[in-house]
């Protein structure tokens, strides 16, 4: 997947610009709750067949912190 | 079968809710879980009221039904007592004969799904002639006023359900599962025989809830985890064990978790939106009630009719999980 795509699907989680998930973009600056949450791990699963466990996206700091994650 | 529902009175609504939490916005809650109001249990009303309620309501209509009950099961996490169940008492307060069976069973949103295997085993057997099978919840009472997330979910019920041996003809094969290991993350920890509920701590989890041990506790990032990853295998095991495909069904009821989580599973398990029962706007989740009052709701609504074959799926606190396939009657 390609950084422009993550950052898209990042951007929609957020509903936000794409322009404001920057990878130092703290996660407590965006609309960070439990249904986002719960949207992070329906967009891996989902997007990149992945299980994300409650303990890492609690973890989680940075926009980066997810991007890295994405890889 | 013939069903029964009971709602409390006392209902809370997102604007409730909002004004309550000025950071949770009215809209945002239905736009997110699908809930607009739910009911719940007020004062000293607990499960063991609401399900006396609901057979009575079902006795009022089907008078004849009272004397053909040998066997009661009640399903209820939140017995009035630690000991004697739930069963009993309701037995003599209904004016039941002596001469029934009836046990307490300990599950949530699987708890629909166990009852009526059991009921099934029951009638087969020949054990019992009719069984009164009851679901009754009342988690509202056990949540901390300041945990946004859980009060903006679940909402109180009981239903009654009346089954005969003719009922278990229409009562498909069930796959059921079970997986302790996830007992810590949907819990009320504290109040049993292991924990007393002495000096319990405020502790903050999620998007700034508030919670004790001695209320309950959901890890949500868990829970859908543990979700998506058991319930479309058990949709199609179900399927395969009752010979059936995804095109046979003419309704898919899971438990109304919440609409978020439902979309995401109809989505992964690809079952038309058409196909697909989701209504909780004006209950929230009622536990081990949400299948029998959604069938009751798709009965009334006329969404499904004599002769049609329901999927219906559980699953929840323990983990515990189950689905079988109906065919109405």
């Amino acid at each position: 997947m390609t950084n422009e795509k993550k950052i898209e699907l990042l951007a929609e989680l957020f509903e936000v610009d794409a322009s404001e998930i920057t990878p130092d973009k703290k996660l407590s600056e965006l609309q960070w709750d439990s249904m986002n949450m719960l949207g992070l791990i329906a967009l891996f699963k989902s997007e990149l067949d992945i299980k994300l466990p409650a303990a890492k996206i609690r973890g989680f700091s940075t926009i980066n912190d997810i991007l890295e994650e994405m890889k | 079968m013939i069903f029964a529902t009971y709602f409390p009175e006392k209902c809370l609504s997102n604007s409730d809710l909002e004004s309550e939490f000025p950071e949770w916005t009215a809209d945002k809650i239905e736009q997110k879980v699908g809930i607009v109001s739910r009911h719940v249990a007020s004062g000293d009303e607990t499960p063991l009221d609401m399900a006396e309620q609901a057979c009575r309501a079902l006795f009022q209509k089907n008078p004849e039904l009272k004397d053909s009950v040998d066997y009661l099961l009640f399903c209820t996490q939140n017995p009035d007592h630690i000991l004697p169940g739930n069963s009993s008492i309701l037995q003599n307060r209904l004016g039941l004969p002596t001469s029934i069976g009836a046990l307490d069973y300990n599950l949530g949103c699987s708890g629909y799904v166990y009852g009526l295997s059991l009921a099934k085993g029951l009638l087969k057997s020949g054990i019992a002639n009719g069984v009164l099978l009851i679901t009754a919840e009342a988690y509202t009472r056990r949540i901390h006023p300041k945990d946004k997330g859980n009060r903006s979910i679940f909402g109180d019920a009981a239903t009654a359900t009346f089954l005969n041996r003719e009922d278990t003809g229409g009562i498909g094969e069930f796959v059921l599962g079970t997986d302790g290991s996830g007992a810590g993350n949907l819990i009320i920890r504290n109040g049993g025989l292991r924990h007393g509920t002495e000096n319990a701590e405020e502790k903050e989890y999620g998007s700034g809830n508030i919670y004790t041990d001695n209320e309950l506790y959901m890890d949500g990032p868990e829970i859908f985890n543990f979700t998506i990853e058991a319930v479309p295998p058990l949709i199609k095991q179900a399927l395969e064990k009752n010979r059936l495909e995804k095109e046979d069904i003419d309704l898919f009821i899971l438990h109304q978790a919440n609409s978020y989580i439902l979309n995401f599973l109809r989505k992964m398990c690809r079952i038309p939106a058409e196909k697909f029962y989701l209504n909780m706007k004006n209950t929230g989740n009622t536990v081990s009630s949400t299948i029998p009052v959604a069938i009751r709701d798709a009965l009334d609504s006329g969404l499904i009719h004599k002769g049609d074959k329901v999927l219906i799926a559980g699953f929840g606190v323990g983990y515990s999980y189950g689905a079988t396939v109906l065919t109405l009657s």
